[in-house]
């Protein structure tokens, strides 16, 4: 069920006056939701409500024996983010696996193959992977209360960051969850823009992109100008900004309609003034929690050696990037940015103190170019279509030319929201909650069909979907 | 321990509501602001069916071909005829014509291309 479609917009007006009918009825409200988050996964692949059933109940038991054999909580620990891990490394790599084993029974010369398993890789495996373990270890380190079973299965499963995050927090959500609900005019005003606003970044700007420019210029660079390969790569840089943020906007619109606050999970990420600045405002919930739990948990952090808190930077970042599937594009990506972060970070050591600051504009097209180089290795298919796709930019190669004004027009858009003012939706909320409910109806209507006459023949999935 | 998310961390967190009392004994706050929500989304749901026949229509097109789907499919393709008598789909086809026009413009002095099919 995706957000932008007329079933999804059913469920949620249904979900939406019922949760507000049991209001008072605490866990039966919980309850209730837990229920359409199930409705809203199942509607994937019914298979995958047991999976993340499964999963609420191995993080939830692993918090219990933490905290009741408090001599053997490490090894509860360990035990249970290895569980986790197991379970999405199944999913994700299995296939990755399987094929290099056989590679490898071939090249010893045995004939016999391993047989593959057909498995399809659940929608949201890692964000809700990545809740659970934040859980554990947040209950193992004080920093949150052990949840209820139905608390945590809520927390994993809610519908509208199940898929693509953003990765709220135990502490941050589950006190939420012990008060009566609160929908203030102001809240619910910024939920309705956030949501509309998603709509347009993902309906119209990512979706337009992807038809008219990004698709048909990635699937075949070699036929395609230099001009033309350098606004497909602009165009990717804005695409998934649009679709990606576009989730995280809805998702915490929709969450606030129903009376929770979801953490901000983008910041206008391409007025980023390094690629430091950038990871603070691209998936923040992501960048945080691999900071806390890969880089400082896992790799030590900044408080040791210079050359190991460069080597947990760079580490983070390679895994960062093979946790988006095991091909040598998505390590590329991770290596990319994480070879960067070592620069900035040894740049701010030895860069003489009497060396004049560049101007900000110059950090922000730099990271901008250096983000959107690295997305060419991410979106292309194979590591050689990178290449030619650098290849030809840098060799000004002539060729086709199938980006229009109206392409154009959308990259300068997705740009221009970059360098708005960073409160635009708070302030939006403030003036959309001065007009009455009917007002606030008929323009969210007209918006709707505006995007629906815009959209063309349908929206594809998020991008963020596959991991 | 017991800590909730910091006021201003997240999106739809407004300035000048940060004081309101956590817990109004009136309510008043909070039952205004889910009426006037509930009647937002209640308003656009209803114009939404009468305005935008399409999307019901595509939507009953795409359930699978079966005794029980006919009426539904004879229902919505119905309505957006109706609809379409009576000018209702009006708005969402002069986007689609406004934006198939836009997504056909050419830059000054290029030939005419053949638009790319995902």
């Amino acid at each position: 069920m995706l957000f932008p479609t007329l079933i999804f917009h059913v469920f949620f007006v249904t979900v939406f006056f019922a949760s507000w009918a049991l209001r008072r009825a605490g866990d039966w409200r919980l309850i209730l939701l837990l229920v359409a988050s199930w409705i809203f996964y199942g509607w994937f692949d019914a298979r995958f409500v047991v999976l993340l059933l499964a999963s609420a109940l191995l993080n939830w038991a692993a918090a219990r024996l933490i905290l009741a054999q408090p001599g053997r909580a490490r090894w509860w620990l360990t035990l249970g983010i290895l569980a986790n891990l197991g379970i999405l490394g199944f999913f994700k790599y299995y296939g990755f696996f399987i094929a290099g084993a056989n590679a490898a029974l071939a090249a010893a010369g045995w004939t016999d193959r391993i047989r593959a398993l057909d498995i399809i890789l659940p929608v949201g495996v890692s964000f809700f992977t990545f809740q659970g373990i934040s859980y554990i270890v947040d209950v193992r380190h004080g920093k949150s209360e052990p949840a209820r079973l139905l608390e945590l299965t809520f927390l994993m499963s809610f519908f509208p960051h199940l898929v693509a995050g953003p990765i709220v927090r135990p502490a941050d959500l589950l006190p939420q969850l012990r008060e009566v609900p609160r929908l203030s005019r102001g809240m619910a005003a910024t939920s309705l823009v956030l949501i509309g606003w998603g709509l347009i970044k993902k309906a119209v700007i990512a979706n337009e992109l992807a038809v008219h420019l990004v698709d048909p210029v990635f699937s075949d660079p070699q036929v395609h100008s230099a001009a033309d390969l350098l606004l497909a790569c602009y165009g990717y840089s804005i695409e998934i900004y649009c679709d990606f943020s576009a989730y995280s906007d809805m998702a915490i619109g929709l969450a606030g309609l129903i009376g929770l606050r979801f953490p901000r999970n983008f910041d206008q990420p391409y007025r980023a003034v390094s690629l430091q600045d950038f990871w603070r405002r691209w998936h923040i919930s992501l960048s945080f929690w691999l900071r806390d739990y890969l880089y400082i948990g896992v790799f030590g952090g900044s408080r040791q050696a210079l050359w190991r808190t460069c080597l947990a930077l760079f580490g983070t970042m390679v895994l960062g990037g093979l946790w988006h599937g095991a091909r040598l594009n998505f390590v590329i990506w991770g290596a990319l940015h994480g070879g960067i972060l070592v620069v900035e970070r040894l740049w701010k050591m030895v860069r003489p103190a009497a060396w004049p600051r560049l101007p900000q504009w110059v950090g922000i097209v730099v990271t901008f170019h250096i983000v959107t180089l690295a997305w060419v290795f991410f979106r292309s298919a194979q590591f050689g279509d990178a290449v030619a796709i650098l290849g030809r930019i840098v060799g000004m190669k002539p060729g086709q030319f199938i980006a229009s004004p109206w392409t154009v027009g959308m990259i300068v858009l997705g740009l221009a929201c970059q360098f708005g003012p960073p409160d635009a939706i708070q302030r939006l909320g403030q003036g959309l909650c001065r007009v009455p409910f009917w007002g606030v109806g008929i323009a969210g209507t007209v918006l709707l069909l505006i995007v629906e006459g815009l959209r063309g023949a349908g929206v594809a999935p998020f991008i963020y979907f596959q991991f | 321990m017991d800590h909730t998310l910091p006021w201003g961390e997240s999106p739809v967190d407004l300035p000048d509501e940060e004081l309101l009392p956590a817990d109004d004994p009136a309510d008043s706050v909070v039952r205004s602001g889910i009426g006037w929500a509930c009647g937002a989304v209640l308003t656009s749901s209803l114009a939404l069916v009468v305005f935008n026949s399409h999307a019901l229509a595509n939507w009953a097109d795409q359930l699978p071909v079966v005794p029980a789907t006919a009426p539904v499919v004879a229902l919505a393709d119905g309505w957006r005829a109706r609809a379409g008598q009576l000018g209702l789909n009006g708005i969402v086809d002069r986007v689609e014509q406004g934006a198939a026009a836009m997504r056909k413009a050419q830059w000054p002095q290029s030939s005419p291309k053949v638009t790319p099919q995902r």
